[in-house]
């Protein structure tokens, strides 16, 4: 046997001169099978699972005993029993003079180590710290009583092997760490770098940037060198500029907002982005991490809608301006109607005045000056003027009904009716006319503009029943098409219903004014009064059998 | 016979001289045959009454004893003839009869208001005229008590 400190020397230096762990442990079961005289040597390591045990590299004296290996390997290692599981954890060598006394439930491969004539066995566990990190098999086709010094020999070399082993796995751990961390870098330089919102690095003393992000370079045009050669500075109007060394001299660490800037593109358009930021050391440099958003377009879209509410804004003013525009000029309108009808009736019945006082005059002082015929005519001249007096005061009271505001209340019409009939009597006590008015006909309507209203149509049929016998006035009402509809009916000298249209215009009359005197402005002035209550009016009649007047009231009508 | 004292004047304020002429023969007619003065505008008026101007100094005695007053005048309108007069002491009891054409409901009341004593609209029929003329002469100089004099 060789010198066992050469060997663990040798073994030392072969050990420390492998990168890897498989030749490494392969030189030290070689190395102990030899020098001890084994015939099979194997080293159980940890599966790649992490879990298991599992033969990591073997060594045979003979090759014949290859098989013994690949036949048996499978079967070496059970989860909670076995040789090996128990040297891995008990973490104690073991050395069995024959194998063929070992329960086969616990020596695992004792159908291949009978038929291969293995014996003797030794298990070392290699163990670095608390851990376990292989267990050293070797078996002889002979018998062998336990050898504390090849134990011992064992212990020391595995010491070795372990102190190789524990810095492998340190080394392997450092290495995957060292992975993991290049790949986090990564995944966190590509969040950085493809990030889709605009980011800087930028240095909190120089103000300069330290690194910037593709979305960046896309919103402000500069490339990574411009951008690289800029202070964040660069990029602000020159009015802000103060106010940004102000903000990052208070910046919180941590993370915060700093609102809404104004940022200068390359091209010098003016961006409006909402920053976010926060305190990093890039470099070994004292930085900020800024997130920029891009608010322009939110900001344009609350503008436009800002514009658009101005504008809608501003349209209603202008309608309303209108509005108060037309109002005023209808004002203006009515105002000067009222004049006009005003002076009316002062200035055009003052010559009316004077025509009948001269001519009345002139019959009374020169009556002897004229002749028959002469005083004839001035009597025509005083008929004729009293006429027009009659007309304009006509028209006035049509243009008065255009102009009265309606009052609609509650109006007994039957009351009314009967109140004009008497005044009719009253200024004809001659006249025998049957009236027939109902005890009482509710309406909703402005009472004095009914009061005219029936004065007309009463008055209307008193004058064209003046010739027919028996004459009848009639007021009645019937419900029509869900609305009242009112009826002043009389059998006097009627109409001929083609000219019916002509009835309501101011000035058309349908008879003489020798059959029937009048001026032709009361129906007119009816039309009026109905229309300023929202209603119809509408007339049926036939000549000399009668006429009937219909009317509606418009809307609060019972 | 409807005559009035002849110490009783009537001013008459028109200012068209058809009315002018028409009135005072309706006041003939009518046998009024009290003085008729007349003047042509609400400022003339405003000057006799209330004893301005050439008007200086007159006596209360020759005061007219009822005011004819139309409503359209130039210068000063009819209605401000007549806030004026019931705004002096002097005037605030004179009877004061609205002569006009106008039977707009707005003048009617205004004038009411403004305490005139009666209003008369002028009918285009002379004959009418007349019997009204002769009504007002018969009320305001005749059977009407006037206000003590102070």
């Amino acid at each position: 046997m060789a010198d066992p400190l050469q060997f663990l020397l040798d073994i030392a230096h072969r050990v420390q001169t492998r990168e890897e762990l498989e030749p490494a442990l392969r030189e030290l079961v070689e190395g102990l099978a030899r020098l001890q005289g084994w015939d099979v040597g194997e080293a159980w390591v940890l599966g790649g699972d992490g879990k298991t045990i599992a033969i990591g590299t073997s060594w045979l004296r003979d090759e014949a005993l290859d098989a013994f290996v690949r036949d048996s390997a499978g079967r070496g290692y059970q989860p909670d029993r076995g040789i090996v599981r128990r040297v891995w954890e008990g973490q104690r060598a073991v050395w069995y003079h024959d194998l063929a006394i070992v329960d086969r439930k616990e020596f695992l491969r004792w159908e291949a180590a009978e038929r291969y004539g293995l014996h003797a066995g030794a298990l070392v566990p290699i163990v670095a710290g608390e851990r376990t990190l292989a267990v050293l098999l070797f078996f002889a086709t002979e018998t062998r009583e336990r050898d504390e010094q090849a134990l011992r020999l064992m212990r020391a070399a595995s010491a070795q092997v372990a102190w190789l082993l524990e810095r492998r796995v340190q080394i392997d751990a450092r290495h995957r760490d060292q992975a993991l961390l290049a790949a986090s870098e990564g995944s966190f330089r590509s969040l950085f770098a493809e990030n889709p919102l605009p980011m800087w690095v930028y240095d909190t003393t120089t103000f300069a940037f330290l690194e910037v992000n593709e979305a960046a370079i896309d919103l402000y045009g500069f490339s990574r060198e411009e951008f690289l050669d800029r202070t964040i500075l660069d990029v602000r109007p020159p009015e802000d500029r103060q106010a940004l060394i102000e903000a990052v001299k208070s910046e919180r660490p941590q993370l915060s907002r700093s609102g809404s800037w104004r940022h200068l593109a390359a091209d010098g358009r003016v961006l409006d982005v909402d920053v976010t930021s926060h305190a990093t050391t890039f470099e070994g440099r004292e930085a900020r991490l800024v997130v920029a958003r891009d608010i322009g377009q939110q900001l344009r879209a609350e503008r436009e809608e800002e514009r658009q509410r101005g504008q809608l804004e501003r349209q209603a003013e202008e309608l309303e301006r209108r509005v108060a525009e037309r109002t005023a000029q209808l004002t203006a309108v009515n105002r000067e109607l009222e004049g006009f009808t005003y002076s009316v009736s002062h200035d055009l019945r003052a010559p009316l005045r004077a025509i009948d006082g001269f001519s009345l005059a002139l019959l009374e002082d020169r009556a002897d000056a004229l002749d028959e015929r002469g005083r004839h005519y001035l009597e025509r001249v005083r008929a004729a003027t009293q006429r027009m007096g009659l007309l304009i005061d006509d028209l006035l009271a049509l243009s008065r009904v255009g102009r009265v505001a309606v009052e609609r209340r509650e109006v007994d019409l039957a009351e009314v009716a009967r109140g004009v009939l008497l005044e009719l009597q009253e200024l004809e006590p001659e006249r025998v006319v049957e009236a027939v008015v109902p005890p009482t006909l509710p309406a909703a309507a402005d009472r004095s503009l009914m009061a005219v209203l029936l004065h007309n149509l009463l008055a209307n049929a008193w004058k064209f029943t003046s010739k027919t016998d028996r004459a009848r006035i009639e007021l009645g009402a019937e419900r029509l098409d869900g609305e009242m509809a009112y009826t002043v009916r009389d059998n006097g000298a009627g109409f001929d219903m083609r000219y019916a249209e002509r009835l309501f215009a101011p000035f058309q009359r349908l008879h003489t004014v020798d059959e029937f005197p009048g001026t032709g402005v009361g129906l007119a002035t009816v039309r009026r009064i109905v229309q300023r209550h929202g209603g119809r009016l509408w007339a049926d009649g036939e000549v000399g059998r009668g006429a009937a007047f219909h009317f509606t009231l418009g809307e609060g009508t019972p | 016979m409807t005559r009035g004292d002849g110490n009783k004047t009537i001013l008459l304020v028109e200012d068209n001289p058809d009315d002018v002429e028409l009135t005072l023969r309706a006041f003939e007619q009518a046998n009024v045959a009290n003085e008729v003065r007349v003047v042509g505008d609400g400022a003339a008026a405003l000057e006799l009454l209330l004893a301005r101007g050439e008007h200086e100094g007159r006596e209360r005695g020759d005061d007219p004893q009822l005011v004819l007053l139309d409503l359209k005048l130039p210068r000063v309108s009819g209605l401000d003839v007549l806030r004026e007069l019931r705004s002096h002491e002097r005037t605030q009891l004179l009877p004061v009869v609205v002569l006009t054409s106008s039977q707009e409901e707005r003048d009617v009341v205004e004038s009411y208001r403004l305490g005139a004593n009666s209003y008369v609209r002028k009918p285009v029929d002379f004959a009418e005229f007349v019997e009204a003329t002769r009504q007002l002469g018969l009320y305001w100089l005749v059977l009407n008590v006037g206000a003590p004099e102070r």
